[in-house]
């Protein structure tokens, strides 16, 4: 074989990369002015402007969905884009499926941005997209993975740098999070119940916001740092035996964690421990991955100073840093007692997403943008200017926030002297905090004036440069390689594919085996198919070991890619060689944490014991609750009293697993910006929900609820009731067999009683509003076992 | 709650031992791995980055 290597002349795509750094802050202005509204209108609910796809419930999931999907999605895009490429010497696996993957994700995000306000919404945060874009994300997102993998795969440069690991466990993770959580059953084109109820969709949420956070918002920002920060400071990664350590003990615990968001809940208690281990472990990975960032910087420093990009980098770590050390911190179960459903949580989230996220993704495009145009930025001075107002920006939104979590926590708890509530009325604890809700406007605006003045930087930069749609690079073609060599480098390529079958094998027996094995007739069966999938197991690593054991003999000739150095013998590196025996790796990972939080949960009965008092809705209450989903109530509104003696006392008795067997989706909420809602039904007497839902502050003086005049004006919308009921049955809810069939007219009983109710009080309303459903569903709620406390 | 719990599972002990097993596996596996490996290929992946190989110039010029 011929140790002279040809040199092959290739073409980065540099358009593609382009036109994802103009998205991304398109849509990143879009995203922030969304959250600027929403920060308005908790100081001044005039801003609601009554007009329904602009009240706070409904601009509140299209504020997360875009900073997160489309701003940091295009984000990611961009700079995966663009290192891809140069990491793999190669050009983007085919421009048809890059083209496809760009217009595919914008307008998956303009259907967010229209399905969003209009009401249509699953309601489970972060996954708010109904189903039928939930089946477009997933092909584009397919589109995505080939296009990864197929750049992988042609590349010319034989090693993976830690970088792609990070993209790879993003694209798999990802995919595997949303599939699960997304799971539901149509009701019609708009309109579908999840497939989990009460506890278990909670836990399955939750392990998805997790690690929605964790894979969207880290992993490959992570990959982007360990790209971008080396190639910004000119020097290279401080420890990369460390950046592999972060990698893999940050995709293997992360996935543990997700119960954190649950703690105090209905979620069983062993459950929410194994959240709070798990997140504490975080620290070190997270930590580990900050430092590695940080020291590369060593010797650097006077760069910092001069160098926007890098002030921007160093900033972002940081802020990395800090909500990788909170996060924790707050997962603690005496700390989340405190901080959760507070603005605590506003705070936390606001750090990483503005420092972090929004930090790195200014200093990539100040990066990035100057060189595809090939000219200098236009303005050093307005990106320093820029850098200074967002910093500000930051801390006048997040430390304000601090400061009316903790005091809004320490008054919820507070008792008096003579042993009752020292604050009875939520609201007292509301309007003691709007100065903060002011000074969190005024961050926010700064930090977007911040990307204004970025936008109009990035637009001269681009007018006064001019775009290289590729850039033209050469390197070495990968040799093929012969059979000694193949068997020298690639010891179990002929093992590759029959491993990975018997690996899946032995997990899907031990995981069927570990499924059957609680009940007591398939104690013997399953104890067997779990131990047969252990043996696999074990074998089959066996077996990898003796193929990477020998070796064969070193052959003669090596390819001349490899013979830099003193380097061969590369057993240790046929893990990063083999993008597929990596990637199944990473998913093995991902995969085990889940299943540990959620077999039990799905199997053991005992962990959501059954109530016999707790009923199915009735037709006109589920569609209330439908209603209640489609005003995003839940974002505002808890449904989930913990056992806390102050929660007990202001709300009543606390919430139990078994009242939630019904509730596809469930609605336990993340946050109070008003009070809970467990133990709202028959508080008050139907009247005062109709004076409330007209005009908040007319039953509540300084309410900052919006107000639902078109509640009363909507008739409700029967026409798939049935199919609602039906569906509701294959999911588990028992309705009795021809219930659809007399279900209107039930339907038609319950509301006209409860609108003679109305009009005892001179409250003259049609039946058939949708005020009545939504009445008959709020006093439903909690009402299964009020009785007992 | 926590033991009345696990007590309903059958064989919950397995559980326990497996799950510190692969937890310990993973990361004692992990340790020898990332220690086994070499300083020269260590060396070459950390400059993979700043091999820029672009013909003309790379990006780095527009930084300075």
């Amino acid at each position: 074989m011929n140790t002279m290597t040809t040199i092959e002349t290739f073409k980065y795509d540099n358009r593609i990369v382009r036109n994802f750094a103009v998205a991304t802050v398109i849509w990143g202005l879009v995203g922030m002015l969304g959250g600027l509204l929403l920060a308005i209108q908790l100081c001044l609910p005039q801003a609601n402007f009554d007009i329904s796809w602009l009240t706070f419930g409904r601009v509140r999931p299209l504020h997360t969905n875009a900073v997160i999907f489309a701003f940091v999605g295009n984000g990611i895009f961009m700079g995966v884009y663009y290192s891809l490429q140069r990491l793999c010497k190669a050009r983007m696996f085919n421009d048809l499926l890059s083209r496809i993957h760009f217009w595919g994700w914008q307008f998956i995000i303009v259907c967010a941005a229209i399905s969003l306000p209009a009401g249509k919404t699953s309601s489970k945060e972060y996954a708010e997209l109904e189903w039928p874009i939930d089946v477009l994300i997933t092909v584009i997102w397919v589109i995505f993975a080939i296009n990864l993998f197929g750049t992988i795969i042609r590349r010319r440069e034989r090693h993976m740098y830690v970088a792609i690991w990070f993209y790879i466990a993003t694209v798999i993770t990802v995919a595997v999070l949303h599939i699960v959580n997304s799971l539901a059953v149509p009701v019609e084109l708009f309109k579908s119940y999840s497939v989990y109820a009460g506890v278990q969709d909670a836990l399955v949420q939750w392990w998805y916001g997790h690690n929605a956070v964790a894979f969207f918002l880290t992993t490959p920002y992570l990959g982007l740092m360990y790209y971008f920060l080396p190639k910004a400071a000119d020097r290279p990664v401080f420890s990369y035996r460390l950046s592999i350590i972060h990698f893999w003990s940050l995709i293997f615990l992360y996935i543990w964690a997700g119960p954190h968001h649950l703690l105090f809940t209905s979620l069983p208690d062993w459950a929410q421990s194994l959240g709070m281990v798990f997140s504490l472990m975080l620290i070190a990975p997270s930590w580990g991955g900050m430092l590695n960032g940080l020291l590369t910087l060593r010797g650097a420093w006077d760069k910092v100073r001069k160098d926007p990009v890098l002030k921007f980098f160093v900033v972002a770590v940081t802020s990395y840093g800090m909500a990788t050390l909170e996060g924790p911190l707050m997962a603690i179960k005496s700390v989340n007692a405190l901080s959760h459903y507070t603005d605590w949580t506003i705070a936390h989230v606001h750090t990483a997403a503005l420092g972090w996220n929004g930090f790195f993704t200014f200093g990539l495009l100040y990066w990035i943008i100057p060189t595809l145009y090939k000219t200098p930025l236009y303005s050093k001075k307005l990106a320093n200017y820029h850098f200074a107002i967002g910093l500000t920006g930051i801390l006048v939104y997040v430390v304000p926030m601090y400061w009316a979590g903790v005091t809004q926590g320490l008054m919820w708890k507070q008792f008096n002297a003579e042993g009752f509530l020292a604050y009875p009325n939520f609201l007292e604890t509301v309007t003691q905090i709007i100065p903060m809700y002011w000074m969190r406007a005024t961050g926010g605006l700064l930090y977007i004036v911040g990307a204004i003045l970025m936008s109009i930087n990035l637009i001269k930069t681009m007018k006064k440069g001019e775009l290289e749609e590729e850039t033209v690079a050469e390197a070495p073609a990968l040799e093929p390689i012969t059979t000694d060599i193949e068997k020298y480098y690639y010891p179990h390529r002929a093992l590759g594919l029959k491993s990975i079958l018997i690996t899946g094998t032995s997990l899907f027996f031990i995981y069927i085996g570990a499924y059957v094995l609680p009940s007591n007739e398939m104690q013997i069966p399953g104890g067997i198919l779990f131990l047969i999938g252990i043996v696999l197991l074990v074998f089959n690593i066996v077996k990898i070991i003796d193929a990477r054991e020998d070796n064969g003999e070193e052959p003669d000739e090596l390819p001349s890619f490899n013979l830099e150095d003193d380097q061969h013998p590369y057993r240790h590196r046929a893990l990063e060689r083999k993008p597929i025996i990596f990637t199944c790796l990473s998913l093995i990972a991902i995969l085990i944490g889940g299943m540990v939080e959620m077999i039990p949960t799905f199997m053991v009965k005992s962990n959501i014991p059954t109530i016999t008092s707790v009923k199915p809705y009735t037709a006109l209450e589920l569609q209330g609750r439908d209603l209640y989903i489609r005003e995003g109530c839940v974002g505002c509104h808890s449904q989930m009293i913990r056992p806390f003696r102050n929660e007990t006392e202001r709300y009543g008795t606390y919430s139990k697993a078994g009242e939630f067997v019904y509730d596809h989706p469930f609605l336990w909420g993340s946050k109070r910006i008003g009070p809970d809602l467990h133990r709202i039904g028959k508080k008050y007497p139907d009247a005062w929900h109709y004076r409330h839902m007209i005009d908040p502050s007319s039953t509540s003086p300084g309410s900052i609820m919006p107000k639902y005049p078109w509640l009363i004006e909507n008739t409700l919308d029967n026409d798939s009731l049935e199919r609602k009921i039906t569906t509701m049955r294959k999911l588990g809810v028992p309705y009795p067999e021809g219930y659809e069939e007399v279900v209107l007219k039930e339907l038609n009983i319950q509301a006209k009683a409860i609108a003679a109710n109305l009009s005892k009080a001179n409250m003259t309303v049609a039946s058939d509003k949708e005020i009545i459903a939504l009445i008959a569903y709020l006093q439903r709620l909690g009402t299964d076992i009020k009785g007992e406390k | 709650m926590i033991k009345a719990v696990l007590n309903h599972i059958n064989g919950v002990d397995l559980y326990a031992i497996l799950s510190l097993g692969l937890f310990m596996s993973f990361f004692i596996g992990m340790l020898f791995w990332v220690c086994s490996l070499r300083k020269t290929h260590l060396k070459h992946m950390q400059q993979l980055p700043l091999d820029t190989i672009e013909k003309e110039h790379s990006g780095d010029n527009y930084h300075a």
